[in-house]
């Protein structure tokens, strides 16, 4: 036995404290990341160390710290950066379908349909007795009523629009700040661990939270390099990241009645852009231009479609009538404007002044000074129950009840797909909870662990100290 | 097998996960208990919601045309009293002509019934500018004027005034002054109209003319006949109205369950709904807080 020995013995000690000591900081770490979002639980790998011989045998030569890992699933974190984007995609439209939907209630008394019963039995009422200006007053109050609800429903839509709209913008600039800090987060990784294979972990972390992030916006493709160098894809197969460069997005123009604005992407720094408004299919910005573009897009056109629709047939009928009074032989008269422009008719349609002016001008009469006359009258009650849009195939209230259906549906169908995402999203990350996520059970019981080890390793050194102090005691 | 690794993540968030599952059923059913509806939102249930506010318009409409038939029916009543009271008028204009006929009758006594004769002429003649409200009921369309001059002339149209009573029902309400009071096309030619006829038989009466007197007669007896021939079709449409009146009743009925078994809930079942959901968010509230604190830490002292 020889003196090397005994320090190797000291050596031992003092390398298996300081690697229980690692292990307690590691476990420190954990317990104070133990409800940081998207941390990963730390592990401290020991690997015992190659024996060395001695003479005529081999000695083992401790242990040491071969590496502090993450425990972290790469296959479940790629189901989850999927989800992600599908579970916020339908959660942000099923919500937004809700506000459109809610414009449409069926408690509400002041809907385009209620407002059409009532104008119609207005104009029953005139049919039964034209020569009276009570009832002709009645029917302007009720058709500027229907004017309203019609004006109501479409700013209603147009409001979730501009409010969609807003929302896109807002999260495209957060969208391009977290694209910078991925960026920004490669080059960080690439200087970090250059040569070194483990020691990333948390910036590792910060790059899958940061990407979560994103897809929670916007459609992603991700792809993680040997160098752990993220490289972000985008909707319609457009760079966002790239080692450490990141693209932009932007928006053209701003919303207005004319004009969706189309959202872009550049490509890198260069002033080269690209269309990308009908490739966004997931996350926030996915779900807000469906909802800006398709949804509420199709609602303000039906509004549009049934307003002209209406206000026209209701038109050319009445123009074919005669007035009471001072207007008994004047024809020629429409009760709605506003319906052929500027701006769309179911923002514009209003009772006709001329109208309102003078309830003599309702014209309910087919031959002049014929005040009882209420031929038109009863064509007009006929419109109402009629088909007379589209083609003729449908009535105003079907078109009607068709469009606000079609509504429910949707939102019925974005509710249960949101619902069946969240089951989908919140059972992914709670197997990466289970599986990545600080236990403090294991903790203590890692404490207490390296503790002991920590004690044990000690008493070596002390223990080895006292052997080098017999042995020097020998000399005396 | 591993049993599954439980994180302070994992308890943390799966804990809330099951409350606020627990709560949101807890919300929807105590929504439909608190409004006592099963649809609150179109998407619901679309398919019924439509049908709801379906129902819910032809309610309103069958409130409309129940005005309607009750306007339509004070006017054919009125219409009917009106030519009642001038069948009336006009069988003691005959009866006195009738009187008249026989010779016993001298001229003083001729002149006095001429006069009454004259006075019923006038009534008849008040009588055909009736009005129901504000509308003249036998000038066709031209409800605002009268339709009869002083001397009996018409001077309304042939307007047919259609009401709607029902989705695909219009009816005509009024009677063509002209079949009363003009010559109808089958007499053209073979006598004067109404308020001629009795001016007629007031002329020779007064001016007593035995030929003249029987031709008036006889015309009195057509122009009655029309007169009759109109309150019948009256009775006619009377019962098709009132036929048109008890289908929208009975509809009217049958709407309305329609649109209770539509909307509303049961409230047996969301009795029981929202007594299970209560005590579901209470066990999970009561096992979450117990779950949710030990850990390893607390017991190692």
């Amino acid at each position: 036995m020889s003196a090397g020995s005994l320090a190797n013995i000291l050596n031992k000690g003092s390398e298996s404290l300081e690697n229980s000591r690692a292990a307690i900081d590691v476990s420190g770490h954990n317990i104070s990341n133990a409800h940081t979002p998207g941390y990963s639980r730390q592990i401290v790998n020991l690997e015992t160390k190659d024996p060395i011989q001695y003479g005529l045998h081999i000695f083992g030569q401790g242990a040491r710290i071969q590496s502090i890992a993450r425990v972290h699933d790469s296959f479940l974190e790629s189901q989850i950066q999927r989800e992600v984007q599908v579970q916020n995609k339908t959660d942000t439209l099923s919500k937004g379908l809700q506000k459109l939907e809610g414009l449409f209630n069926p408690d509400l008394t002041s809907t385009i349909r209620d407002r059409l019963v009532s104008f119609s039995n207005a104009v029953r009422e005139l049919s039964n007795s034209p020569e009276e200006p009570a009832v002709r007053i009645n029917v302007i109050e009720n058709g500027k009523a229907l004017s309203q609800a019609f004006n109501a429903s479409y700013a209603g839509v147009l409001q979730i629009q501009v409010d969609s709209d807003e929302s896109i913008h807002q999260n495209i600039t957060s969208l391009n700040e977290k694209l910078v800090e991925i960026a920004q987060l490669n080059a960080q990784v690439r200087e970090m661990s250059a040569g070194e294979k483990s020691g990333v972990n948390d910036l590792e972390d910060k790059q899958d939270k940061l990407v979560k992030e994103v897809g929670e916006l916007i459609d992603i493709n991700v792809y993680k390099d040997n160098n752990n160098q993220i490289t972000v894809r985008g909707p319609n197969e457009s760079l966002l990241v790239e080692g450490r460069l990141n693209s932009r997005l932007s928006m053209e123009n701003n919303f207005s009645v004319q004009n969706r604005s189309r959202i872009l992407v550049s490509e890198f720094d260069k002033p080269v852009f690209t269309d990308v408004t009908e490739k966004l299919h997931k996350g926030k910005i996915g779900a807000l231009v469906e909802l800006r573009d398709v949804h509420a897009q199709r609602l303000r056109e039906s509004i549009n479609t049934l307003a002209k629709g209406f206000g026209e047939q209701f038109n050319s009928i009445h123009e074919a009538g005669y007035g009471i009074d001072d207007l008994a032989n004047k024809k020629g008269r429409p009760f709605f404007a506003g319906l052929n422009g500027p701006g769309e008719a179911g923002q514009n349609i209003a009772v006709d002044m001329t109208i309102v002016a003078n309830p003599s001008a309702v014209s309910a009469a087919m031959s002049p000074e014929t005040f009882g006359d209420n031929v038109v009258a009863n064509k007009l009650v006929k419109l109402f129950y009629d088909p007379c849009l589209v083609d003729k195939s449908t009535t105003l209230t079907g078109f009607y009840d068709k469009m606000i259906s079609q509504l429910g549906h949707d939102t019925a169908h974005a509710k249960e797909e949101a619902t069946a995402s969240l089951i989908v999203y919140d059972k992914l990350k709670a197997q990466r909870e289970s599986h990545s996520g600080v236990s403090l059970d294991e903790e203590a019981a890692n404490l207490l662990k390296y503790q002991h080890l920590f004690n044990a390793s000690s008493k070596i050194i002390t223990t080895a100290n006292e052997m080098f102090q017999t042995v020097l005691d020998l000399k005396r | 097998m591993a049993s599954t690794r439980i994180s302070e993540n994992y308890r943390f968030d799966t804990t809330i996960d099951r409350i606020g599952n627990a709560r949101t059923d807890a919300d929807g059913v105590g929504e439909t208990a608190s409004s006592g509806r099963k649809i609150k939102k179109i998407s619901d249930d679309p398919t019924s919601t439509v049908k709801v506010l379906r129902n819910r318009a032809a309610l309103t409409n069958i409130d409309q045309f129940k005005k309607t038939i009750e306007f339509g029916k004070e006017f054919l009543t009125r219409t009917e009293d009106t030519l009642s009271s001038i069948y009336d008028s006009l069988t003691r204009a005959k009866e006195l002509a009738i009187q008249q006929g026989s010779t016993t009758y001298d001229q003083p006594d001729r002149s006095a019934v001429a006069a009454e004769i004259k006075q019923i002429m006038l009534h008849v003649t008040r009588l055909g500018n009736a009005r129901y409200g504000d509308k003249y009921i036998f000038g066709g369309f031209q409800t605002s004027n009268p339709p009869l001059s002083p001397d009996g002339n018409y001077l309304g149209d042939d307007g047919q005034i259609f009401i709607q009573m029902d989705e695909d029902s219009f009816r005509p309400i009024n009677i063509n002054g002209r079949t009363v009071f003009d010559v109808p096309p089958e007499e053209e030619n073979t006598r004067p109209p109404l308020i001629a006829v009795l001016q007629n038989l007031h002329d020779s009466l007064d001016n007593y003319d035995k030929d003249k007197l029987y031709k008036a007669m006889d015309d009195l007896d057509k122009g009655m006949n029309t007169v009759l021939k109109a309150r019948t079709s009256l009775g006619a449409r009377r019962n098709a109205i009132d036929d048109v009146s008890e289908r929208l009743e009975k509809s009217e009925v049958q709407l309305t369950v329609d649109n209770n078994n539509l909307e509303s809930a049961d409230m047996v079942k969301t009795a029981l709904d929202l007594k299970r959901a209560e005590s579901a968010l209470q066990f999970t509230l009561q096992a979450s807080s117990k779950m949710i604190t030990p850990s390893l830490l607390d017991f190692l002292k």
